[in-house]
């Protein structure tokens, strides 16, 4: 606020894209190396706001990660020069949203992170209507024994439908958010999905991903 | 709205709105929501939480349906039981659009993968919108294989609803009426996510004299009535409209029964009348029907003093011997059908050839005959939802006459109508409606009727049956109702009341309005009746004929208590024929007693506050009893001067073609204001009112109803309470010279000269325990 009044619109507006003008906070966590707040113009990519911060965590390279928060369909490592303004994020098929990107490096199981995910909306759904209440339950259920290793491939085509059905029929966009990440993973990692049904279990071990990992605790 | 419900002097044009609904144009009015619009053409959208008297939630998402506007489409389906229509408006409904199917058929399969399978044993099972829906609108499988939820079960909520958590779909249908209709809000959504679930304040049941509309509006088995749970299957049951017996609020219902015995009772539909509402007590009092002291056959007393069964042309000869030539007369009670009523009414001026007969059993007044003789009662239910002031006197709706409460509430919480009542205290009834207190003591009610300003001819003045208790102040709103052109509703407590008065069982009163003291009106009814003349002799009230020396009394369903404390012996001393349903304190001393039909085994018809006719056929066929009026019938032809009633349609049929008197009525005659009773020290004045649930001989034996009863307390001011040094809930004593009283007290808004007990309740039965119900001196003390 302060700048803008000092230097005026025409500076605030010079910085960004066409349509999304100006400055904004991208908050990136996760397999960083230097996580935190950054302001940036509209329209950085990726790719540059890792360079700002320190990159991916060291020795490892980008998974995927979430241009606006967990309720935005993922990225992957394709998508590390896409411009993170409104227009880029959407034509590339998510959504800036809170501009909170969250890195994932490859030793994370992605089933894993978004059976997280969406135990974090069974919690936050506040249980008025159907397809978020319900819905969220039945997601986790599926998520869970898809984790464990359990079921078969048809199980992730009724994962798909079942996210088919409480995408947009909600009150809120709650149940939205919880459905894009499965709906997202499933287009860029159905493989791994796979993977976890072949071994009966995660093929991932799960310790790799942690941070106090990388600090040599075990 | 429709335009007729608005219904105002003015017509208000309302905007119409055309859209296309699956091809079909359809024109409604503005407002109207898609779900609703699509009705009027036939198709049914699949809903759990709609309900077209609650405000709109959005919360099920079962009714998804697609949407365009002049070409624009929205992203994703909508809720057709929020959205209201729009000129170019295209809607396609599950039958035309595969997406609004899709999303049907997933929202129905997320409803059910955590509700049980329970429907076997399960009340609503046969009769439930999830079933029928899950049917007609869901997948034929579900793919859910995991864990469903749980709770605990049943939870009781009160003592007549009881809830099962793992069956409810959260729609939120019974919160909304607590709150919006029947302003309770006693129950709540608790918690969050999927373990969303209705619940009560620990400290606070769901203590709703409606609570029972929450069972049936309940779309799933989640809330079931205590005393119907597993005692049914809806298939089993055979359903029959019928009309409530229990006020005259004049309820639609339905009375369920199964091989002869009624197993619960419904609210039914009347958007004139109850809307699609009832009291707890119309809708779960009903054991009375089945009481082990129903009385089975006629019976003569013996000359040892005891009753003996007896065959009917036996108990018959008794009872016209004891009849005829004797000074007699009629207590109809305030129970009985327009048909029976009516059959009293002939039998009093026919078959005795008097005109003491009264249905009052209740403190009533010459006043009051006059006033009921005189004046026009043209206020209705349409009346209250156009009000712009409705002025309450001696009248608590909520206790006295449920469903009014109900309508005067709807408007309060929709128009914020101004409510002013005349009344002792403010009740919890009166503060729901956020009415103005015009604070009175008994005996004073005149002063503050005359005050009364700003009322016009949208207003309404209600009047409860106790006005009749206060000399003067019936006199004083005729007055007020005829300056401000306010529209005047009597509401009594009793079903029978206003019917009996069509009917004529007023001794100043013939059917169809015709006065005893109009000589033309006399001759019209002597001719229809085929007899020589009607005495111009005003007849006895009820108090006059039980103080009198008539030497026979013909007695319906009246409880002497419901009169005086000393009623009962002194008709002990008459030869009394009475006619009941259940052995009573009248079938003791009467000398023949005639079995009758309780309400659900005759047909007939009730007469609400309004003047509404509340027709209904017998629930139970399967019986011997018969209505009073076929055996008033029997009676009179023994006594060999017939009624010629020989059925209640013949009664109903005789009724009509009377019609009503067009003559010329006389006018009240105007009596002066009293003044409240002087009192000092220990000494207050005793008011009272019957709570809605209490021990009234219809609510015997209904002890999960009894159970949400309002608690007997004595109310006093503050500065009594401080006087005699008690606290609230504390006990007090009200006594006088016939009795006493002791009850935990209750510190109100009351007038410090007063002192409110409940008329008739649990501990309370004024009659019988201070023989005074109102307007008389007691002292209250610390107990």
């Amino acid at each position: 606020m302060p700048s803008i009044i000092s230097n005026g619109v025409a500076w605030f507006t010079g910085m960004g894209t066409e349509k999304s003008k100006g400055f904004t906070l991208y908050s990136l966590s996760g397999h960083v190396n230097n996580p935190g707040q950054f302001e940036a113009p509209l329209g950085i990519t990726l790719r540059q706001l890792l360079e700002i911060s320190g990159g991916v965590r060291s020795g490892h390279k980008l998974k995927f990660w979430t241009p606006g928060g967990s309720s935005t369909p993922i990225f992957t490592d394709a998508h590390l020069d896409v411009p993170l303004d409104y227009e880029g994020v959407s034509a590339a098929g998510s959504m800036l949203g809170t501009k909170a990107l969250q890195i994932f490096d490859e030793t994370t199981c992605v089933v894993r992170a978004v059976l997280r995910w969406t135990e974090f909306y069974k919690h936050e759904s506040c249980g008025k209507c159907t397809p978020c209440r319900e819905g969220t339950w039945w997601l986790v259920q599926v998520l869970k024994d898809l984790e464990a290793g359990r079921g078969s491939e048809s199980d992730l085509d009724k994962l798909l439908d079942l996210c088919d059905n409480i995408m947009g029929r909600s009150f809120c966009a709650l149940a939205d958010g919880a459905a894009s990440p499965i709906i997202s993973s499933l287009k860029y990692f159905r493989q791994e999905y796979l993977d976890h049904l072949v071994a009966g279990k995660c093929p991932f071990d799960p310790m790799a991903s942690t941070l106090f990992e990388t600090a040599g605790v075990k | 709205m429709s335009i007729q419900e608005l219904g105002t002097e003015s017509q208000v044009q309302i905007e119409m709105i055309t859209c296309v609904i699956d091809g079909f144009e359809i024109t409604v009015p503005k407002g109207t929501l898609v779900i609703r619009a699509a009705e009027k053409l036939g198709i049914q959208i699949p809903r759990f939480c709609d309900h077209p008297l609650l405000a709109p939630a959005g919360a099920c998402r079962q009714c998804l349906v697609d949407i365009e506007i002049n070409g624009r489409a929205f992203p994703k389906p909508q809720a057709s039981c929020t959205i209201p229509v729009e000129n170019g408006m295209v809607v396609k409904t599950q039958l035309t659009s595969p997406v609004a199917d899709k999303a049907q058929k997933g929202v129905m399969e997320l409803l059910l993968i955590n509700h049980p399978l329970d429907c076997p044993v399960c009340d609503k099972g046969g009769e439930c919108p999830l079933q029928n829906q899950a049917m007609s609108n869901g997948r034929p499988e579900s793919r859910f294989e995991g864990i469903k939820r749980t709770f605990e079960k049943p939870v009781p909520i009160s003592s007549q609803v009881l809830l099962d958590r793992e069956r409810c779909v959260l729609c939120a249908r019974c919160t909304r009426f607590s709150e919006q209709i029947a302003g309770d809000p006693f129950i709540t959504l608790n918690e969050r996510g999927a373990l969303q679930q209705v619940g009560i304040y620990e400290e606070e049941p769901f203590d709703s004299y409606y609570s029972g509309n929450t069972v049936q509006i309940c779309p799933v088995g989640a809330l079931t009535g205590t005393s119907y749970r597993f005692r049914a299957r809806p298939f089993d049951l055979v359903s029959t409209d019928s009309a409530c017996e229990h006020c005259a609020s004049g309820c639609a219902m339905r009375t369920d029964v199964r091989r002869g015995k009624t197993l619960r009772r419904l609210a039914g539909e009347d958007a004139d009348v109850n809307e699609e509402w009832n009291c707890d007590k119309g809708r779960w009092a009903f054991k009375y029907e089945v009481a082990k002291n129903r009385v089975k056959s006629p019976m003569v007393r013996d000359s040892n003093g005891q009753l003996q069964e007896v065959s009917w042309p036996e108990a018959l000869a008794a009872a016209a011997e004891g009849l005829k030539n004797s000074r007699s007369g009629v207590l109809v009670g305030g129970r009985a059908t327009i048909e029976d009523a009516y059959g009293y009414s002939k039998f009093a001026r026919v078959a005795l050839g008097t005109n003491n007969i009264d249905f009052r059993a209740r403190r009533h007044s010459q006043e009051e005959s006059e006033f009921l003789e005189t004046t026009k009662l043209t206020a209705t239910y349409k009346d209250i939802d156009n009000a712009d002031h409705i002025l309450l006197v001696n009248f608590e709706p909520e206790d006295e006459s449920p469903i009014v409460f109900l309508r005067i509430y709807k408007q309060v919480h929709k128009r914020s109508i101004k409510v002013t009542t005349i009344a002792p205290l403010a009740s919890r009834g009166s503060e729901k409606l956020k009415a103005k207190l015009i604070r009175t003591t008994a005996g004073d009610e005149t002063q503050a009727i005359t005050n009364i300003s700003g009322l016009t001819g949208k207003s309404v003045i209600l009047l409860g049956e106790r006005i009749s208790e206060t000399e003067g102040a019936l006199s004083a709103v005729v007055k007020l109702a005829a300056d401000s052109g306010a529209k005047l509703g009597w509401v009594p407590r009793r079903a029978g009341e206003r019917g009996a008065i069509a009917a004529g069982a007023l001794p100043n009163l013939l059917p169809g309005n015709r006065s005893v003291s109009d000589p033309a009106a006399r001759i019209d009814m002597a001719t229809a009746w085929s007899i020589d003349s009607i005495s111009n002799e005003p007849g006895m009230s009820t108090d006059e004929m039980v103080n009198s020396d008539l030497q026979a009394l013909l007695i319906g369903g009246v409880d002497p208590m419901d009169i005086s404390a000393e009623a009962k012996i002194k008709l002990s001393k008459k030869f009394i024929v009475s006619l009941e349903i259940r052995q009573s304190d009248i079938t003791e001393i009467a000398s023949v007693v005639l079995p009758v039909a309780a309400v659900v085994e005759k047909s007939g018809s009730f007469m609400d506050w309004q003047g509404k006719v509340r027709k209904f056929e017998a629930a139970i066929d399967q019986t011997l009893n018969r209505s009073d009026v076929r055996i008033l019938s029997m009676l009179a032809d023994e006594i060999g001067k017939p009624i010629n009633l020989p059925t209640v349609k013949s009664a109903r049929a005789e009724l009509d073609s009377l019609g009503n008197w067009d003559g010329p009525s006389s006018d009240m005659k105007m009596r002066n204001p009293t003044a409240a009773q002087k009192v000092s020290g220990d000494e207050a004045v005793l008011i009272s009112w019957r709570n809605l649930l209490d021990k009234g001989s219809l609510q015997d034996g209904e002890e999960n109803l009894a159970g949400t009863a309002r608690k007997s307390t004595i109310i006093i001011s503050n500065s009594r309470a401080q006087t005699l040094n008690v606290r609230s809930g504390e006990h007090v004593r009200v006594s006088n010279n016939y009795g006493a009283i002791t009850l935990p007290c209750q510190i109100g808004d009351i007038d410090e000269s007063s002192v409110w007990l409940p008329r008739n309740s649990l501990n309370s039965q004024l009659i019988r325990n201070l023989s005074v119900v109102s307007n008389s001196v007691v002292k209250v003390t610390k107990a």
